[in-house]
């Protein structure tokens, strides 16, 4: 059994299908980067993975437990599978330590001193140690963006997904993002990440799987897909993407 | 027969603007109460209790403040209950605060944006949380200026409750008047003072409206 | 609870709604256009009309409408500038209108952009030819949601001309209470009529504003053959 089973999924927005039929799974440990054109279904495929989005059709178990949506189980999906956005979207009106540390303590249900130890930790681990009290206006991008994947990992997710997280970097400030989320690849953690970043898909990711127009086009290690790409369509897109 | 205006008649107005405070800090609690409440239901999933709450905005912004003061007081006094002018005009003003901050309230909650929803979202917050911890923080800051702003225009309502007999500042310069027939003086200490409680109230608002968040 | 009385003095109740809406509309369009006077004025002779225009903004809005009232037709008559209620009671709803819709155009005129004032500059036009053709239209789209609210609210506050005998609805309701001892029945009749105006205006602004913003822009380009 994998920890990500997606079995023909589907999903629309009223009469617009946006996912159609796609079958996959992920285990635990695997980095799986998401490629495609803008408005392939990426980011949906994602939002549906922790309930941000209902699915229409098929069916979607995270370590054999369907998703539903009532309340709880919501909850419960959500403490195992965290999500970092590509506009970041801490909240403005709190300290890095406090955004981290709001999720475990009204979530976890956690003591404040407990959850601020927590959030001490994971700003720790991308590297943000001397920041615990500056605001959101305070940091550049690619510090906000480190403190957003510091606040997902604070519950201590199964599966952290991520959205196109280096998009609305400036290029100098996207190494050091990457840089995070080598290192949780290399610490085991189970991600499922949208990007542009080809180079760093290649380099960290165990799979990659290339969607067109709602489906998966082409799945299979990474090497292999970037390398050497089947299909038309994944051809004239690494050619756009990379030139 | 008519009295010079005196320093006891400036005392007494005083007094007036005291009971016109008291008055302001009543409503101003009960109304930021109703506010919040009808806020939030604004934003409710179940179509009746939003229906509901905006309906109930639209009536106390759609009928004169001094109307639904002599409702409330010829409502209950027709019921056969005593019913103070203080009474009759708390509840007044109170409703018509939460009418109106209600409505600026809810206008800073929908203008938080749609990601901060999606963040509380994604670490699992139920919905109350949701207001809780990410939303009403954010909305409290942005409506700042428009909610102190409304405290002026409280201020100003409260002047309403001379129309009961509340002796509040606007009647107890009437009072004073009915003595000393001095109108320009009296009412023009009484508009002084009513500056002089808003002036830096408007200014407040306007200088906070400056400051980013 | 027993309305006959309300029924008895109904005609005496709406001919005091006619008149709510006389006061309301005759002093609301005089101080909107004395407003957009004033952003002309501004226009052409920069904060010199500004500033004392700030002065007296602050004044009317940081008093009550009721104090106001009082002072100028009590006040002003004890210096010997006295004024019939009618005279005072246009005076106070014109002046409330100046002093909020002023400030609400203000605020439209700064999300006018800079671009067309600019544009509007090159070609030399006058203070005049600027606010009419680069500035009105979009200044009025911008502020019509407001200004509209801003009606509503000196609509409602015209009740409190009844203070100085002015035979509107308030009034003619407050007669009808003492007479008729069903003070409770008759306001909450006046309610139903002020909330039925305050509804009917807001109607018509929502309508202007639809056609301000969408079907007019359609009629000037069809006008020029674009559409
Ligand atoms: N909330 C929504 N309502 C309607 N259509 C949407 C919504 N979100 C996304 N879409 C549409 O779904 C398609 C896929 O969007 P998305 O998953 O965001 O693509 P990607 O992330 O690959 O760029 C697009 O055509 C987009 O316009
Ligand atoms: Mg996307």
């Amino acid at each position: 059994m994998s920890l990500i089973e997606i079995d023909h999924l589907s999903k629309s927005y009223g009469a617009h299908q946006v996912i159609k039929d796609v079958s996959l799974s992920v285990e635990a440990g695997e980095v799986l980067a998401v490629i495609g054109r803008s408005g392939s279904g990426k980011s949906t495929l994602l939002r549906c993975l922790n309930g941000l989005e209902q699915i229409n059709g098929g069916a979607l178990r995270i370590d054999g437990r369907a998703v539903t949506y009532d309340k709880r189980a919501l909850r419960q999906l959500r403490k195992r599978v965290a999500m970092v956005f590509q506009s970041y979207n801490l909240f403005p009106h709190m300290s890095a330590q406090d955004n981290v540390a709001l999720a475990p303590r009204i979530v976890g249900k956690l003591e404040r001193k407990a959850s601020l130890d927590i959030a001490h930790e994971m700003l720790g681990r991308v590297g943000l140690s001397d920041k615990h009290d500056a605001y959101p206006r305070d940091l550049s991008g690619g510090q906000q963006q480190r403190v957003a994947i510091a606040r997902a990992l604070a519950v201590r997710p199964e599966i952290l997904l991520l959205d196109e997280v280096t998009a609305a970097l400036d290029p100098e400030l996207v190494g050091e993002v990457l840089k995070v989320l080598g290192d949780l690849a290399s610490e085991g953690l189970t991600m499922v990440l949208v990007t542009h970043e080809i180079a760093f898909a290649r380099k960290a990711a165990s799979r990659v799987a290339f969607m067109h127009e709602g489906r998966v086009h082409e799945i299979g290690p990474a090497q292999d897909v970037i390398g050497n790409p089947q299909t038309p369509e994944l051809q004239r897109f690494l050619a756009s993407v990379i030139a | 027969m008519i009295r010079e205006f005196t320093l006891n008649h400036v005392w007494f107005i005083l007094a007036g603007a005291g009971w016109t405070i008291l008055l302001t800090a009543i409503a101003l609690f009960f109304g930021s109460i109703l506010g919040l409440v009808l806020a939030i239901l604004r934003q409710s999933p179940n179509a009746i209790l939003r229906v509901a709450a905006g309906s109930l905005v639209r009536i106390f912004q759609g009928v004169p403040l001094v109307v639904v003061i002599f409702m409330i007081y010829f409502g209950i006094a027709g019921g056969g209950l005593n019913v103070s002018p203080l009474m009759a005009c708390s509840i007044g003003l109170s409703l018509f605060a939460g009418a109106f901050l209600g409505e600026i309230w809810r206008g800073a909650i929908q203008a938080i944006p749609a990601q901060q929803w999606e963040a509380a979202d994604a670490l699992g917050f139920t919905a109350l949380e949701r207001l809780r911890y990410a939303i009403l923080p954010q909305a409290i800051r942005l409506s700042m200026p428009a909610t102190i702003g409304f405290i002026v225009q409280l201020v100003k309502g409260t002047s309403v409750a001379s129309m009961v007999g509340y002796v509040e500042l606007m009647r107890a310069g009437q009072v004073v008047n009915g003595s000393t027939f001095d109108s320009f003086t009296v009412f023009g200490l009484v508009a002084l003072i009513y500056l002089a409680i808003n002036l830096p109230l408007s200014f407040l608002s306007k200088r906070i409206e400056q400051v980013k968040l | 609870m027993h309305f006959e009385a309300v029924w008895a003095g109904l005609p005496l109740l709406l001919s005091g709604a006619l008149k709510t809406i006389l006061y309301a509309v005759a002093g609301y369009a005089a101080g909107l256009a004395f407003a957009m006077l004033l952003i002309v004025g501004r226009l052409a002779y920069g904060s010199a009309i500004s500033r004392p225009t700030a002065v007296f903004v602050e004044i009317v809005r940081n008093t009550p409408f009721l104090v106001q009232a009082f002072f100028l037709y009590f006040g002003l008559a004890k210096l010997g500038f006295s004024m019939s209620p009618v005279v005072a009671a246009v005076i106070i709803v014109t002046f409330n209108s100046l002093a909020y819709t002023v400030e609400i155009l203000r605020s439209g005129l700064m999300g006018v952009p800079r671009g067309l004032i600019e544009a509007g500059e090159s070609m030399s036009f006058s203070a005049l030819q600027m606010f009419r053709y680069v500035i009105a239209r979009p200044m009025l789209r911008a502020t019509l949601p407001a200004l509209s609210g801003q009606f509503i609210i000196i609509m409602l506050n015209t009740s409190l001309l009844s203070a100085i005998a002015i035979p509107e609805l308030t009034y003619e309701a407050s007669n009808l209470a003492s007479s008729s001892f069903r003070p409770f029945e008759v306001y909450v009749a006046i309610a139903l009529i002020y909330f039925t105006i305050s509804a009917a205006f807001a109607g018509m602004f929502a309508l202007l504003t639809r056609a301000v913003t969408g079907d007019w822009a359609k009629v000037d380009l069809a006008r020029r053959g674009i559409l």
